[in-house]
């Protein structure tokens, strides 16, 4: 393997936004040092600056246009990627990132958190997770998956005087690196059955049947289904997630439940999409594979039924959420062909699950303490706050499916592909799974507008000021411009 | 004719309706002369319309297409009219009573609070006929005929504070709408066969006889024609859809006789005898039809003999009457039974303008054994009464003459004898209820301060009855008129020189009704021919005198009992006929029957029904719900916040899917 | 060189499960992570295992990768561990149930 100056440079082109946020990030630390008695948004503009140099630098090594959604390009001989997928779920995930810097000063006043190392770990955690998305080869895939695991265990208990908070990182820790165990069993034993570690070496290898063993191809991945799907929080693998949403600061339990999930999605379906190209694949992987979604499906909505508490709720839905994600992947081991519409599908549903769930937990941030617990907290919140309350609404109007917002749009294709590819029962399941959340996304809208506030909330006018207000705002009118022009984020289809 | 003029007949009075219902406020009296004046053109235009046409100076037919209103897969409906002989007749006579009876309103409902509420439902009735009458295709038809029944619902409960108006009312559009859906299925089954539903397209398939759901005496005519006389018994208050006629008294008198007597009652009528093509295709229907209106006109008549309320009277003598206009479609003889609709307008009208005359004056007393010797107090009042009575009765040479002799001879024509004796029977009680009615009314003594108490105040006069004012006697008049000279228009031939020779409205309505007539002609011809059988003029001549004589005898039966000899003589004749009399009296229990087994009947439906939703519908629900329930609580009870567990259910996850993995 | 291989991997599942139980069955939370390591280090022998029987020096450098990043793990852990000791004095896994239902 030579490497010849220009293939250096095109690298490094291509991974110009993870280096601008690795330097965003350093930038952040020191700051933090020489300035200690910085305003609460210096360092934050610092990371915001970051991100807007990475949005910049993303932009510049962009996919040719017309973007194709086959588009793939390889970088450090081949173990980072830049492709269509890849190319959305950087938006997505610099969205996110920016999105959450925004919100973090309000909300981390007054609290015991170190502020230099919560950004600098959140500039670190975003770039993991577009690190994440960009992996082309398992070794890099299992470097990316723990630096974004091991940012996030530490901003899930970074806060200081907060029990919940430590024992919200300490469960975290500790199934992660449990579940971190099977993602590497799975990774060796993929290794070990192709002689390959790069994804499109491995593709390659099963597409030409130079496998050299399949049992230990199947298990592999399995385990990998079995590792990611801890990220994903998919069921049964999902137990973690709703004592850490509940524990983390909110901003935190915002980006595991989002950002982290974009990266895992995208590779998740690099991989699905190499092992359709297995032409005796295993019935078995394809009915695991099935099992699981069902099962993340079922159990995300059933448990929110009854739960009383906001974030545990939130867990809950991107449980189910991860489940109607993944049906296209689904499909796709049974159905290679349909591909092109599985990718888009995903991608749009990145978009679209990222920005309302990044909207609810954007309003429970602003709500400070009093949108961190019980949802009964939220009573009265459409006289006290009519805007806040309306912006939530939206947005779990969206999380339920209802059109003409995005949320709808983006199940609406998951489940096209779905039927295109007659897997009818699946998609039938995951209607039947978002009409019955319905449920508990409008037993929230209710209680914000047909409840009186309990007497420790008190009548308070909130406010309808600040940044927070403007990225919410922005976020609302989003959920409907991207669901009448998909081709403002999907650049094709 | 200029096809725009004709356009002004309907629009005229949705313009007084329009007026009155958005401005009445302000216009108060004055929109009443506005909505007279809309209906008085209209008026004027028909009869000019119908008077040209007759003349041959119009050239019928005239279509005029307004536009396109459903364009639905296979199913093109435009919006259009159609002007034939068999428009013109009806739109004359319409306008005509219908300006009468505004007029006669604007003195009957003068004072009362809802005046303008009343012209402006009026007039949208009336746009509603006109159109009904006008439409060249059912959906437009079926608009108007739809458009009638909601004003009738309107005016009948117009009284909002009078107990059981509303009821009234409801009943009303409820029996129609069972009626309704009879017309809805035909139209469908039409659909089904022709592909089209405008109406000359129709009834040209049906003269044609190519199409094979059309065949005469097939059974898809036969059942397209009963569901459209199902519709029929609805509007024109046949049995079994009847019931709803009488206690439409509880409104205004004005509506009363304009809807409830001259039009809208009528449109059931007419649309036989527009589609009588259709009808001709079905004998079998024409015989129920037959069958059914005689019937009818029997048991109302006997109704009518016994009822005190002089509304109700005329209520039932409507239905009466009505009967004999299907009699005439049910044996083929669509002219007589037109005609009947024609004359009756007039001589309807006129007694229910003279009962609500009398109404207004005597201080809404109804019932005939309050009232009496009116004769002096409203003397126009009561001499236009008896004209229509006359009239009714059949006694020539007035319009009721002409028209029910010829349904009675054409249904003796026929050869139905039964049907025609139950007609001549009917004709009898017709003349005696009708002048039952005139006498206990206008002769005899007075009964009403024996029932209102003496003294009604100086300020009123002598006896507070008192002749009713001039834009209430007006229309009395000229309807008299029409009464008397109606008749006159279509002349049998026995009167104009033999066979052959029809009378003006026959001749008028020929190309109208000249397909049915083939078609009934053609199966004569396909049956026996031997059975041909021609009545001589001797017993035509015969027969008419006959039903003179009845009519006489029925005056005479009236002045006995109803004037000479009451009540003695009445009450006597009531005990000896208990059991006829109390059948009558009640209405032969028909209002009973249908409340105990139709409304109870479903009722208990209901019952069943609510008890299936709550127990069993809502059971499965809040089982659903339940379980889901019970699931969420135990997917939380899993998570006990032990880190342990938490892995536990991971390797338990990991174990199903190595197995899965490893089985499959 | 089969029999070899297959040794070797039934013994590092061994190890797996090994750790795997001692997660269920341990309370010290340190304990705990112990066991965690033990399974990260059975999947590198397995590792290293196919590194030799295919005769790549890769698995070799991803055995080389993990080690440094599990260190990386140990480290955030144990100061996690301590953070939680500090807050609630113990760090028994089954006293840590302040999160739940």
């Amino acid at each position: 393997m030579e490497f010849s100056i220009e293939q250096i440079l095109h690298s490094l082109r291509l991974t110009s936004p993870l280096l601008v946020l690795i330097f965003a990030a350093m930038a952040v630390l020191v700051a933090d040092v020489l300035l200690p008695r910085a305003h609460r948004w210096t360092l934050a503009l610092i990371g915001m600056a970051g991100i807007g140099l990475a949005l910049v630098a993303l932009y510049w090594a962009r996919p040719p246009q017309p973007m194709d959604t086959n588009y793939l390009e390889l970088a450090f001989g081949g173990t980072i990627q830049a492709g269509y997928l890849t190319f959305l779920a950087h938006n997505v995930i610099l969205a996110t990132g920016l999105f959450l810097i925004l919100i973090s000063p309000n909300y981390l006043a007054g609290r015991a958190v170190p502020h230099g190392e919560y950004y600098a770990l959140l500039l670190l955690a975003t770039l993991a997770m577009m690190a994440l998305a960009s992996s082309n080869e398992l070794l890099t895939l299992f470097l990316n998956i723990e630096l974004l695991s091991i940012t996030l265990y530490i901003l899930t208990g970074i806060e200081k005087n907060n029990l919940r908070s430590s024992e919200a990182g300490f469960k975290y820790f500790l199934l992660g690196s449990f579940a971190a165990a099977f993602l590497l069993l799975g990774i060796g034993f993929v290794y070990g059955a192709t002689g390959q570690t790069r994804f499109d070496a491995i593709g390659q290898a099963i597409a030409a049947g130079r496998i050299l063993n399949p049992a230990y191809l199947a298990i592999g991945v399995g385990l990998l289904m079995i590792g990611l799907g801890f990220k994903l929080t998919l069921a049964p693998f999902h137990m973690y997630a709703p004592d850490v949403y509940e524990g983390a600061p909110t901003p935190i339990a915002a980006a595991i439940a989002t950002g982290s999930k974009v990266g895992g999605f995208v590779v998740f379906f690099n991989l699905m999409a190499i092992v359709a190209g297995w032409r005796d694949l295993p019935q078995g992987l394809w009915v695991a594979l099935y099992a699981i979604v069902a099962a993340s499906m079922v159990v995300g909505n059933v448990g929110a039924i009854v739960q009383p508490n906001l974030k545990r709720l939130l867990a809950y839905s991107s449980i189910a959420h991860s489940g109607y994600t993944l049906v296209p992947m689904v499909v796709l081991l049974r159905r290679p062909d349909l591909l092109a519409e599985a990718r888009v599908a995903v991608a749009y549903y990145l978009l679209a699950y990222t920005l309302m769930t990044l909207l609810v937990f954007g309003v429970a941030t602003t709500l400070g303490p009093l949108g961190e617990g019980r949802i009964s907290h939220y009573a009265g919140l459409g006289r006290r706050s009519p805007a806040l309350a309306m912006i939530m609404a939206l947005a779990l109007v969206s999380l339920v499916g209802v059109p003409p917002t995005v949320g709808f749009f983006g199940k609406l294709r998951l489940f096209s592909v779905a039927i295109e590819g007659d897997h009818i029962r699946l998609a039938v399941l995951g209607v039947l799974a978002s009409v019955a959340s319905a449920f508990y996304y409008l037993r929230v809208t209710v209680t914000m507008y047909m409840e009186e506030p309990s007497p420790e909330a008190g009548e308070r006018l909130i406010p309808a000021e600040g940044v927070n207000f403007v990225i919410l705002t922005v976020g609302a009118v989003g959920v409907f411009v991207f669901a009448v022009f998909p081709w403002l984020y999907l650049f094709a289809a | 004719m200029n096809p725009q003029l004709i356009l002004l007949i309907p629009v005229l009075p949705l313009l007084a309706f329009l007026a009155n219902g958005l401005f009445g406020r302000w216009l108060g009296r004055a929109g009443g002369w506005l909505a007279v004046l809309c209906m008085g053109g209209s008026a004027v235009i028909g009869a000019v319309l119908f008077i040209g046409a007759l003349g041959g100076r119009i050239a019928l037919p005239v279509d005029v297409t307004l536009w396109q209103w459903l364009a639905v897969g296979d199913l093109s409906v435009r919006v259009g009219f159609h002007v034939d002989q068999l428009t013109c007749l009806m739109l004359f006579f319409v306008t005509l009573v219908s300006s009468l009876v505004f007029l006669y309103s604007m003195g009957y409902m003068e004072g009362d609070p809802g005046f303008n509420r009343f012209f402006a439902y009026m007039g949208l009735f009336d746009f509603s006929m006109l159109v009904l009458v006008l439409g060249d295709s059912l959906p437009v038809m079926f608009v108007g005929w739809e458009g009638v029944g909601l004003c009738s619902y309107l005016l009948i409960g117009y009284y909002l504070a009078l107990p059981g108006a509303a009821d009234a009312g409801k009943k009303a559009f409820i029996v129609n709408r069972i009626g309704d859906f009879g017309f809805l299925v035909a139209m469908c089954m039409l659909f089904k066969a022709t592909g089209t539903l405008h109406i000359q397209t129709i009834l040209g398939e049906a003269a044609a006889g190519a199409n094979p759901l059309l065949r005469a005496g097939g059974a898809f005519v036969t059942a397209l024609t009963l569901m459209l006389f199902l519709g029929c018994t609805g509007k024109s208050a046949q049995i079994p859809l009847f019931v709803w006629l009488p206690d439409a008294m509880a409104g205004p008198t004005p509506v009363s006789a304009l809807i409830h007597a001259a039009t809208m009652v009528t449109a059931g009528v007419y649309l036989m005898v527009r589609l009588s093509a259709l009808f001709a295709l079905a004998p079998a229907t024409m015989l129920v039809v037959a069958i059914v209106a005689a019937l009818t006109a029997f048991v109302a008549g006997s109704i009518a003999l016994t009822q005190r309320d002089i509304k109700k009277v005329l209520a039932y003598s409507t239905v009466s009457q009505l009967g004999y206009m299907f009699l005439a479609c049910g044996v083929g003889a669509f002219v007589a039974g037109i005609f009947h609709v024609f004359t009756h307008a007039f001589f309807k009208g006129l007694l229910f303008l003279g009962a609500g005359s009398v109404i207004h004056s005597a201080h809404h007393e109804q019932d005939l054994f309050n009232l009496g010797g009116l004769r002096r107090a409203m003397p126009k009042t009561a001499v236009t009464f008896f004209i229509a009575c006359l009239a009714i009765a059949g006694i020539p040479p007035l319009a009721g003459f002409f028209s029910k002799d010829e349904i009675l001879w054409q249904t003796f024509a026929s050869g139905r004898l039964g049907l025609w004796v139950l007609g001549v029977v009917t004709a009898l009680m017709t003349a005696i209820y009708s002048f039952r009615a005139y006498f206990l009314t206008f002769e005899g003594e007075s009964r009403l301060e024996k029932a209102h108490g003496h003294g009604h105040g100086d300020a009123h006069g002598h006896g507070a009855v008192h002749e009713s004012p001039a834009t209430m006697t007006i229309p009395l008049i000229l309807l008299a008129v029409g009464a008397v000279g109606a008749g006159f228009l279509n002349l049998p031939p026995l009167f104009l020189g033999g066979e052959g020779k029809e009378g003006v409205v026959s001749t008028f309505l020929e190309p109208v009704l000249a397909p049915a007539r083939e078609i009934i002609a053609a199966r004569a011809h396909m049956a026996a021919a031997g059975e041909a059988v021609h009545h001589g003029a001797g017993l035509e001549v015969g027969l008419m005198l006959f039903s003179i004589a009845l009519a006489v005898a029925g005056l005479l039966l009236a002045r006995h009992y109803a004037l000479k000899a009451w009540p003695a003589a009445a009450d006597r004749a009531a005990h000896r006929f208990g059991s006829l009399y109390q059948l009558s009296y009640h209405r032969w229990w028909w209002d009973d029957f249908y409340n105990l087994a139709v409304a109870g009947g479903l009722r208990g439906v209901a019952r069943l029904a609510t008890w299936f939703d709550r127990w069993i519908i809502d059971g499965i629900l809040h089982t659903i719900g339940g379980l889901a329930s019970l699931g969420s609580r135990a997917l939380r009870g899993l998570q006990n916040g032990q880190v342990q567990s938490y892995a536990l259910g991971f390797l338990v996850g990991v174990n199903v899917v190595v197995w899965l993995v490893l089985w499959f | 060189m089969t029999y070899m291989i297959h040794g070797n991997l039934i013994l590092a599942m061994a190890i797996f499960t090994i750790g795997m139980l001692g997660i269920l069955w341990k309370r010290n939370a340190i304990a705990i992570f112990m066991c965690v390591e033990l399974m990260l280090n059975a999947a590198n022998l397995v590792f290293v295992t196919f590194a030799q029987s295919l005769g790549q020096a890769r698995g070799v450098a991803v055995f080389l990768f993990v080690i440094t990043v599990a260190a990386a793990e140990a480290a955030v852990g144990l100061a996690l561990f301590i953070k939680v000791f500090n807050d609630k004095q113990t760090i028994e896994a089954d006293r840590l149930d302040m999160l739940q239902h």
